[in-house]
C-alpha cells in the first residue's frame, strides 16, 4: 500500500491536501470554539443564594467545648437573611456530661449569626432510652434549649407520651412536656 | 387491722394511664413527674393527685436488654402528693401522700387525718399501709390523734 501512493503523484497530492485541511481546521475551528459565548438553556440561577453546598457539616464549640455537630444533605446559604437552608439534618447535641441528643429532619434553618436552628418534617429526638417525635422543633444556642410548641409524641422502653409542647433541657437532662399530657406505662405492675 | 375482701382492684396485665397538666422526666435520677389535675388509672382503680412521680430502676447498661430483667418491674415507686384520693373497687383514701412501691407491693398513705372509705364504713389515722399480697390494711396513728373507724353493719363484712 505504501509503495502505491509514493509512486502514483496524484494520490500523493490528494493525500497531502487532506492533511493542510485537517490541519486548517484544528488551527482555525478550535480557537473559535473556544471563544463564542456558549448558550446554555435552562440554567436556574438562585439570585438569593451566595453558596450551595452538598455534603455540609459544621462543629460548634463553646469555650473549647463541642456543643453540637450538623450535617446536612444540601445547604443553601442565603446573603441577606444569614440562614442556611439544610435538607436531610442530623445533629448531635452534647450534653456538659458528654452525653448526646441525636436530632434528625427532613429540612432546617440554621441562623449563620446566632446558631439558633429551626427544623420541621419527620423530626426525630433521640436522647438515652426516649425518642421524640414532632412536625417542628427550635434549637435555642444561648440557653442550649431544643423547644417545640406543636404536639409532639415522647417514647421510651417502658411508656408512651404525648403533649402540646415540649422542651429539653440539654444541659439539665430534662425533658419537659407541657398541655393536655397523656401517658400510658405498659410496665405490668400492680395497684393495690 | 383491716382483712380486705377477696375482690382484686386491679388487674395486672392493663396499663396505667396517666394525664396531667405538665411533665418533667429528670433522667439522672430517672424519675418523670407529673404535675397539675394528675389522673392515674389502671382498671377499675384511680390516684388522683396534685403530683405524681414515677421512679423507675436506672437500667444497667450491662443487663438492660437481657429478658429477665424485663420482667422485673423497671418501676421502682410510685409517690403521689398534694391532695390525693385513691379508689380502688368501692375502696376510698384521702391522704397527703401516697407511696407505692413495687418490690413489695405496699401501699402507704400518710397526712394528717388519712381516711379510708370501704362502702359507708370508714377508719383514719395518720399511716394507712395496704399489704397487697396478704390483703391487709394496717392503720396508725401519731400518737398525738387516735386511730378512729367506724364499721357499718349494713356494709357487707367481707368488703370490710
Amino acid at each position: 500500500m505504501n509503495r502505491i501512493v509514493l509512486k502514483n503523484p496524484r494520490v500523493l497530492a490528494v493525500l497531502i491536501l487532506c492533511v493542510l485541511a485537517a490541519g486548517a481546521g484544528v488551527i482555525f475551528f478550535v480557537p473559535a470554539m473556544m471563544n463564542t459565548p456558549q448558550t446554555v438553556t435552562d440554567l436556574h440561577i438562585d439570585s438569593e443564594a451566595a453558596l450551595k453546598l452538598d455534603a455540609m457539616k459544621q462543629i460548634s464549640k463553646k469555650n473549647g467545648i463541642t456543643e453540637w455537630e450538623l450535617e446536612a444533605a444540601t445547604a443553601t446559604l442565603v446573603k441577606e437573611e444569614n440562614q442556611a437552608i439544610l435538607t436531610r439534618v442530623h445533629v448531635v447535641f452534647y450534653t456538659k456530661d458528654k452525653d448526646t441528643v441525636i436530632l434528625t429532619s427532613d429540612q432546617g434553618i440554621l441562623d449563620t449569626e446566632t446558631h439558633d436552628m429551626d427544623f420541621n418534617g419527620n423530626v426525630v429526638v433521640r436522647h438515652q432510652t426516649y425518642t421524640l417525635k414532632t412536625d417542628k422543633l427550635h434549637y435555642k444556642k444561648k440557653p442550649h434549649i431544643i423547644h417545640s410548641n406543636t404536639k409532639v409524641w415522647l417514647e421510651n422502653t417502658d411508656a408512651a407520651m404525648e403533649a402540646d409542647t415540649m422542651e429539653i433541657r440539654i444541659n439539665d437532662n430534662q425533658i419537659i412536656l407541657q398541655g393536655h399530657v397523656k401517658g400510658i406505662f405498659s410496665e405490668n405492675f400492680n395497684l393495690p | 387491722e383491716e382483712k380486705t375482701g377477696s375482690e382484686s382492684a386491679y388487674s395486672p396485665e392493663k396499663p396505667l394511664h396517666i394525664t396531667a397538666d405538665k411533665m418533667v422526666a429528670h433522667q439522672d435520677e430517672s424519675m418523670v413527674e407529673f404535675i397539675g389535675n394528675v389522673n392515674a388509672t389502671q382498671d377499675n382503680m384511680l390516684l388522683v393527685a396534685e403530683s405524681v412521680k414515677v421512679f423507675w430502676h436506672p437500667s444497667q447498661p450491662d443487663t438492660a436488654d437481657t429478658a429477665d430483667t424485663a420482667d422485673t418491674n423497671r418501676i421502682r415507686q410510685i409517690v403521689a402528693t398534694d391532695n390525693v384520693e385513691y379508689t380502688a373497687g368501692d375502696r376510698h383514701a384521702f391522704a397527703d401522700k401516697a407511696v407505692y412501691t413495687t418490690a413489695d407491693e405496699i401501699l402507704i398513705l400518710t397526712g394528717k387525718k388519712a381516711k379510708l372509705l370501704t362502702g359507708t364504713s370508714w377508719v383514719t389515722g395518720t399511716k394507712i399501709t395496704l399489704f397487697r399480697k396478704q390483703d391487709r390494711v394496717l392503720v396508725e396513728s401519731d400518737g398525738k390523734t387516735r386511730v378512729q373507724a367506724l364499721f357499718n353493719p349494713e356494709d357487707n363484712p367481707a368488703d370490710q
